[in-house]
């Protein structure tokens, strides 16, 4: 009598268990039926460019001092600088470049006035522009004048 | 004794019979109901599903990117994806490798890295048979501080993959 209680409930047991396996076996069919991809190439990036600034306009101003020993160039620029970028205003007279006004932000002008002793050739002026934070340049053409 | 258990065989081996019977009609419903469910599913059956082979998408480097890297800044990595299968694609994460400078000699390219790999922050829907519009995946190309002035302009080629799966 327990024997065949037994088995009865093996029985059952087994049946349900393959009416389980079948009922796993046909669930997922969406999840077979998508493809991976996968893409292979390349991508670029840029460096942004530092604008060349308008070279300066550079025009004489007239002598001054005792006997005229002194020169007064004006020089003028525009527009301002773009946004991000600060310029500098050199003056050159034969070999080094010497800085006349830094930290410039908007169009202006400057009056440079150096002693006639210094001038071998005429003076040149350019302004260099800076990526405000780096070390990053970009000249102007010099723009001569004379005294 | 024996007068109850003859009463009770016949009643068992029917539970048994009836269970047994149960289990091959379920059996034969749930198998039909498998293959219904691929067949419905991918349109095609076990067949038409072997001629579906998934093809490589390409990436394509962007002619003209846009320009923004600078020393200690994050760029964004530019290219277009083309999908030669006949569904869409959503891509989601990234790999880059080799990393090339247009201007070995005056920036190398050691003074750009990219981010090796990734989930993307916005995932790349490519059409079927289809070419994406412009994609920029920003931040993941960054200059280091010390690069030189003749870094300035110069385009960084970036081997790239791109994963996901059809959608």
């Amino acid at each position: 009598m327990q024997l065949r209680r037994a088995r009865r409930r093996r029985s059952k047991a087994l049946s349900i268990a393959a009416v389980c396996l079948l009922g796993v076996l046909a669930a997922p069919p969406p999840a077979m039926a998508k493809f991976s991809g996968a893409a292979a190439g390349s991508g670029r990036a840029q460096a942004v460019d530092v604008a060349v600034p308008t070279g300066p306009t550079a025009t004489f101003a007239g002598l001054s001092g005792i006997g005229g020993i002194l020169c007064t160039i004006h020089a003028v620029w525009t527009p301002a600088p773009p946004a991000g970028r600060q310029y500098t205003l050199y003056r050159v007279i034969g070999g080094s470049p010497t800085v006349l006004q830094s930290g410039i932000t908007t169009a202006s002008s400057y009056d440079d006035t150096f002693p006639l002793a210094i001038l071998a050739g005429n003076p040149s002026y350019f302004l260099r522009s800076t990526l405000t934070g780096t070390t990053w340049i970009r000249d102007s053409t010099a723009t001569a004048s004379h005294c | 004794m024996k007068k109850n258990v003859s009463r009770l065989e016949p009643v068992s081996n029917r539970r048994r019979s009836a269970l047994v019977v149960g289990s091959i009609i379920g059996a034969i419903a749930l198998t039909g109901g498998i293959a219904y469910g691929l067949w419905s599913t991918t349109g095609a059956g076990f067949g038409s599903a072997h001629s579906r082979t998934a093809q490589a998408l390409t990436v394509t480097a962007a002619v003209s990117p846009t320009a923004d890297l600078y020393p200690g800044g994050t760029g964004a990595l530019q290219f277009t994806v083309t999908n030669p299968n006949p569904y869409s694609v959503t891509l989601t994460t990234f790999t880059t490798s080799t990393i090339t400078s247009a201007d070995q000699t005056n920036c190398p390219a050691s003074n750009v890295t990219a981010t090796a790999s990734g989930t993307l922050g916005t995932p790349i829907v490519v059409a079927a048979n289809a070419t994406s519009s412009a994609q920029s995946a920003s931040g993941l190309v960054a200059m280091g501080n010390s690069a030189p002035n003749g870094c300035q302009g110069i385009v960084f080629t970036i081997t790239m993959t791109l994963t996901g799966t059809q959608t």
